[in-house]
């Protein structure tokens, strides 16, 4: 007969010792989801922030040099006579070399385009972007490219060659987007 | 015969223990949610600010009438826009050649553009500053 007491688990100590452990993992495998997602989420967040804040200073800073505007802008957020037109194309008034500075999205990208305008029968004279040369227009190159910021969605420009509102959106390419607008007063 | 092993009150002490650790760990997030929320609000407010000094430096300096310049007021009435939580305010003061507030003019102006938003449960301000002169 069973006369020795036997050492081991009851099956209702495995089965609580099963169920506790299964709490624990579960407790822990979804912190670490939840601790991983929010730190994605939050890390985009703080990058639509710092993408946003250098499109929009950087296009500003520029903006507020500039001498003439070749893009034609709405003149505001309710003027649909004009398209919005997401890119801006200025002459550069940081320098008196006749460069023009264009901002533009390609993608999410936010770039900067350095160009120039000349005559073809000319190249070496730059010139205004509007000048006429006996019923031609300039043609206009490239210079270099530079990029600004990612992530962006939008670039609206809003108002007239001395006053322009200025609104960048960007995105993390989910449901999250961060919006940042000025205005700028031309100086020149 | 003494059994060694946890009781069940020892094991659910433990349990809880460990639930409340981390839960408190978990409560961190919601804080630094509005750590970030917060910092961002911050730099839509400072671009707001700029925007409303673009507008005040272009005027003339006898134009800039001394007091609350322009009062407090939302940015946009459109409640949908991100822009609507903020109000602005302009103030402009007198001041003297060692830039306190003076009650005559002396020819330097100093305009102060305020903007102010709720942060959850209490107000944040950023102000940005600058002297015009005559």
């Amino acid at each position: 007969m069973f006369t020795v007491k036997r050492r081991a688990f009851t099956l209702i100590e495995l089965l609580v010792a099963i169920a506790v452990s299964s709490i624990l993992i579960v407790t822990a495998v979804s912190m670490y989801t939840l601790i991983r997602n929010s730190i994605t989420l939050d890390q985009s967040r703080g990058d639509m922030e710092q993408n946003a804040n250098i499109a929009l200073d950087r296009l500003s800073r520029d903006l507020r040099q500039t001498p003439d505007v070749v893009t034609v802008l709405p003149a505001s957020t309710t003027d649909a006579s004009v398209p919005k037109p997401h890119e801006i194309e200025f002459e550069d008034g940081h320098t008196n070399d006749l460069t023009y500075r264009r901002y533009y999205l390609n993608g999410s990208v936010l770039e900067l385009d350095t160009k120039e305008y000349y005559f073809a029968s000319n190249p070496a004279t730059r010139v205004k972007w509007n000048a006429t040369s006996g019923g031609t227009s300039p043609v206009s190159a490239v210079i270099s490219t530079q990029d600004i910021a990612d992530m962006v969605q939008t670039l609206n420009v809003y108002g007239n060659d001395s006053v322009m509102q200025v609104e960048v959106i960007t995105t993390d390419g989910g449901t999250q987007t961060f919006s940042l607008r000025t205005t700028v007063e031309g100086r020149n | 015969m003494r059994r060694r092993g946890f009781t069940i009150l020892e094991l659910l002490i433990a349990l809880s223990l460990f639930l409340i650790g981390m839960v408190s760990i978990l409560e961190i997030f919601p804080v630094d949610r509005n750590l970030l929320n917060q910092t961002m609000h911050s730099t839509q407010a400072s671009f707001l600010a700029q925007e409303q000094m673009e507008q005040v430096v272009a005027t003339p300096y006898s134009s800039l009438t001394v007091g609350t310049y322009l009062p407090n007021a939302v940015v946009t009435t459109d409640t949908t826009s991100p822009y609507s939580i903020y109000s602005r305010q302009v103030t402009v003061d007198y001041i003297n050649s060692s830039y306190a507030v003076s009650g005559t003019d002396t020819g330097l102006k100093r305009v102060t553009v305020t903007i102010s938003w709720q942060e959850r449960t209490f107000m944040q301000y950023s102000t940005l500053t600058t002297y015009v002169h005559s």
